[in-house]
């Protein structure tokens, strides 16, 4: 049996492409991860959580979920300021966008900094890379949860911490949204207070959504995501019914 | 007949279009997602997310661990799947249609040979080159290895791929930067020059060829020794001298075969069975 280009194009097009819709319609194509961090696969903490497999993808709220520590503790620990956007929404990436390069460049505070902090706050093993600092928040924040529990500890965290942010320093990939009066259309940085603030009522909103509306406040694109729904589908609900109370 | 043959190639470039543009529009509707601002129609997804290696460097930690090395995602390892099954019909067509890698580098091509014209693609001495042709598999096990002991991309810092591709983005290495500069200005002169020395998955499925079903082959009986296939193969392989081509090189891009360059219809084709069968037929 011969065949041509037409065959092997359309082969070809119909086994990638079309296995790939395939795989959209059956629920199975997953571009962005779970985020579940891999577990301890022995010793004394097999079955656990490993804080080193932390993504920097992963937002306070995802660590929430995997590990005992709240996304608040985690936001105090950090000095991050939650008047900008809720803890829960503050990503491990957004540590290096905030602190980067400290000590003159000989360390960073980042997603390893973390790693360690939630190592530390939840009696977890970890040994973190030779630049990495804190800032000295965490060190109070572990103390006054009484989770240091050694002097060798406490001494390797005084060596390797800055001073904390100032109140109100944001991340380049946090913008502040200030609603525009006549733009009415639902953007990634759209909140549902916006959408609330064009005539929507939450229980419009809730009934689009089907789950409930804790926040107000909160990003409608980050909360869909984190409630694994589809952003561009709710988007377009949402859009038509803001369209419809247009003055 | 002249039309006949042009059409081939045309329809695998209408194919290579095709996947170039999916991929540099996926790439972009992600970066803009991350900052907020969503393309209509298109769902966008990190470069490692829709990479078919990324499935073949994480599967160490997906059977060891159940998890995936860092960025990679359950779609790459479906995407990898779906590359396998083509190979194993045709051998390598994901690096001679699809791979927008391949591709790039096949475009500025034409522009090498318009600069060196019958002297393009002939500058690496046959026994340097006869050597470099393996350093693919040195970079693949490289690659293999360490990423399953750092469960890290740690080719995606050297990956001309992925600086082609985010090169806007703030987020490729230098080494990206160096190793996309170096293929560009050494496509010029080779044809595909990291397809053929250094790309690591274009090595694993290079082995596609020897269980391919679909094969490439030469009718031995009506081939007038031209040499036609041999001039039009991009990978330099001798067409001219094999019956079946199993060479680990081969791209499946057809521009071998008498729907191509080959003057004889019928003698070199992609093909299940032998074709001096159908001559011998013929002949009765």
């Amino acid at each position: 049996m011969k065949i041509g280009a037409k065959g092997i194009a359309i082969s070809v097009v119909a086994t990638i492409l079309g296995g790939v819709v395939l795989l959209m319609a059956l629920g199975s194509w997953k571009t962005v991860s779970e985020k579940v961090p891999m577990k301890f696969s022995s010793g004394e903490f097999a079955g656990i959580a490993n804080p080193a497999d932390i993504r920097g993808s992963y937002s306070f709220a995802d660590v929430e979920r995997n590990f005992a520590v709240t996304a608040d503790i985690l936001a105090a620990a950090f000095a991050l300021d939650v008047t900008v956007k809720p803890a829960r929404d503050y990503l491990a990436k957004d540590l290096e966008a905030l602190y980067g390069e400290v000590a003159d460049g000989a360390g960073e505070v980042g997603t390893d900094s973390l790693k360690w902090f939630v190592a530390l706050y939840t009696g977890l093993p970890f040994t973190p890379a030779e630049d990495t600092y804190v800032p000295r928040t965490v060190i109070e924040v572990l103390r006054d949860s009484g989770k240091i529990a050694d002097a060798d500890t406490l001494a390797r965290l005084e060596v390797r911490s800055i001073e904390p942010l100032a109140p109100g320093k944001v991340p380049e990939t946090v913008v502040t949204h200030v609603e525009s009066i006549t733009d009415r259309s639902i953007k990634g940085n759209t909140t549902y207070a916006d959408v609330i603030s064009w005539g929507v009522t939450q229980q419009e909103i809730e009934a689009i959504l089907g789950v409930p509306l804790k926040s107000r406040t909160e990003n409608i694109r980050s909360h869909l995501l984190a409630n694994n729904l589809e952003f561009s589908v709710i988007k377009a609900k949402l859009q038509a019914l803001v369209d419809s109370l247009a003055p | 007949m002249k039309r006949k043959k042009t059409g081939t190639q045309r329809i695998r470039l209408a194919v290579q279009i095709l996947f170039f543009v999916v991929v540099a529009l996926v790439s972009v509707a992600h970066t803009l997602e991350e900052q907020g601002v969503t393309l209509p129609f298109v769902q966008g997804a990190s470069l490692h997310a829709i990479c078919p290696f990324g499935g073949v460097v994480t599967l160490y930690r997906l059977v060891t661990d159940g998890t995936y090395v860092q960025k990679i995602h359950e779609s790459a390892v479906w995407l990898m799947g779906l590359v396998f099954l083509s190979t194993l019909a045709f051998g390598p067509v994901f690096c001679g249609w699809v791979c927008p890698m391949g591709s790039f580098q096949e475009w500025l091509g034409k522009l090498g040979k318009k600069l060196f014209k019958r002297r393009y693609n002939t500058f690496v001495p046959p026994t340097v080159d006869r050597i470099l042709r393996y350093l693919r598999y040195v970079v693949l096990i490289w690659v293999v290895v360490m990423t399953a002991v750092t469960a890290k991309l740690v080719f995606s810092n050297y990956d001309p791929y992925y600086a082609l591709f985010n090169f806007y983005t703030g987020e490729v290495a230098i080494t990206g930067y160096v190793a996309l500069g170096l293929v560009m200005v050494l496509s010029l002169f080779v044809e595909r020059p990291f397809c053929k020395y250094a790309c690591p998955y274009g090595a694993l499925l290079g082995l596609g060829n020897l269980l391919r079903v679909f094969k490439l082959r030469r009718n031995t009986i009506t081939c007038i020794d031209c040499k036609a296939c041999d001039t039009a193969c991009p990978m330099n392989i001798t067409v001219s001298t094999a019956a079946v081509v199993n060479d680990h090189q081969c791209i499946s891009c057809l521009k071998c075969t008498s729907d191509s360059a080959c003057p004889i219809p019928s003698t070199v084709e992609f093909n299940t069975h032998r074709l001096e069968q159908d001559s011998q037929e013929v002949a009765k």
